[in-house]
């Protein structure tokens, strides 16, 4: 991973399994804000918030408006009023590698407009906050680590992993987009306490999904579940041979 | 048996241990949605002191 600051051009926009970054212009603010107390004085030294209650938002996305038919931002996203999985991957001075950081989360999307005004016509894509359903919604941080960036796979991951400093027990959640594949796959974190091929166990699995069509999910787990030091992403090929994915993990705290 | 959970399914949280029937274990474990848990045993080592394994 590397590390240092970075530009808008290197972020990537998933949804829903789509690849959106070539219809995305902008987007943001991503925030995790705590509201003060309506009874909160001036004076408090430290204002009130509930621990663990933070709003998160991604803001709106400011898109070009595109009618390509299944994948083209228009397609993809006229509906508004549902949930939507939200991956934003942070490339460091280049297109997102594995490792580097994400921002995640189970969006409402708020609202869908056009602006014919401009040209090209922008599509503008507001979001709330962390929808009500969302499988994370225990998680205050949607900021974590892309552990697998997007590409396609053909077998399952020997690799060590990535070194997180330490185990911790306060849970975790997964978030992977299938862009594409040929049949059916599972999508996992694992977890090791030595970072070696044979001492990695699964931590958190998609399940047996079909990725013949794009799709997205988040798993969590629970809020006092360990996650031991290093983690790293893999794949069970079921009657897939090939699979485009993405995967980002986010350690409780 | 006992199993840990990978992936939520109803009253099963992931990440968590639970000790399930065997054939509701054993479908979770193939459909990749659990894995089995090792029940540590009581073994005598060379030296003849007690160890977990």
């Amino acid at each position: 991973m590397t590390t240092g600051r970075t530009t808008l051009n290197n972020w990537r926009v998933y949804i829903d399994g789509y690849d959106l970054s070539g219809y995305s212009r902008t987007f943001g603010p991503l925030a995790t804000t705590f509201d003060e107390g309506v009874d909160d004085a001036v004076s408090l030294s430290v204002k009130a918030a509930l621990v663990g209650n933070a709003a998160v938002s991604m803001g709106t996305l400011n898109g070009l408006f595109d009618n390509t038919a299944t994948s083209g931002i228009h397609a993809v996203m006229k509906t508004a009023g549902g949930e939507r999985d939200v991956l934003l991957a942070c490339g460091i001075q280049a297109a997102p590698a594995n490792n580097d950081p994400m921002f995640c989360g189970q969006f409402m999307q708020l609202g869908y407009s056009g602006d014919p005004d401009n040209n090209p016509v922008y599509a503008s894509i507001p979001f709330g906050n962390i929808s009500a359903t969302s499988a994370a919604l225990a998680y205050s941080n949607p900021w974590g680590v892309l552990l697998h960036a997007k590409s396609a796979r053909t077998a399952a991951n020997s690799s060590t992993g990535l070194d997180q400093s330490a185990s911790s027990a306060l849970g975790g959640y997964m978030m992977y987009q299938v862009f594409a594949g040929d049949g059916t796959a599972t999508l996992k974190v694992q977890h090791a306490s030595t970072n070696s091929d044979g001492s990695f166990s699964d931590l958190i699995s998609s399940g047996s999904v079909n990725c013949s069509s794009p799709l997205s999910g988040v798993v969590a787990l629970a809020r006092t579940a360990t996650v031991n030091r290093y983690v790293r992403w893999q794949l069970a090929l079921g009657t897939a041979t090939s699979v485009t994915f993405a995967i980002g993990f986010v350690r409780g705290n | 048996m006992k199993v840990k959970i990978t992936c939520t399914q109803e009253g099963l949280l992931a990440g968590l241990e639970y000790d399930l029937p065997a054939e509701v274990a054993l479908m979770l474990i193939e459909e990749d949605k659990a894995v089995p848990v090792e029940e540590k045993k009581k073994v005598k080592n060379d030296n003849g002191q007690n160890d977990t394994k």
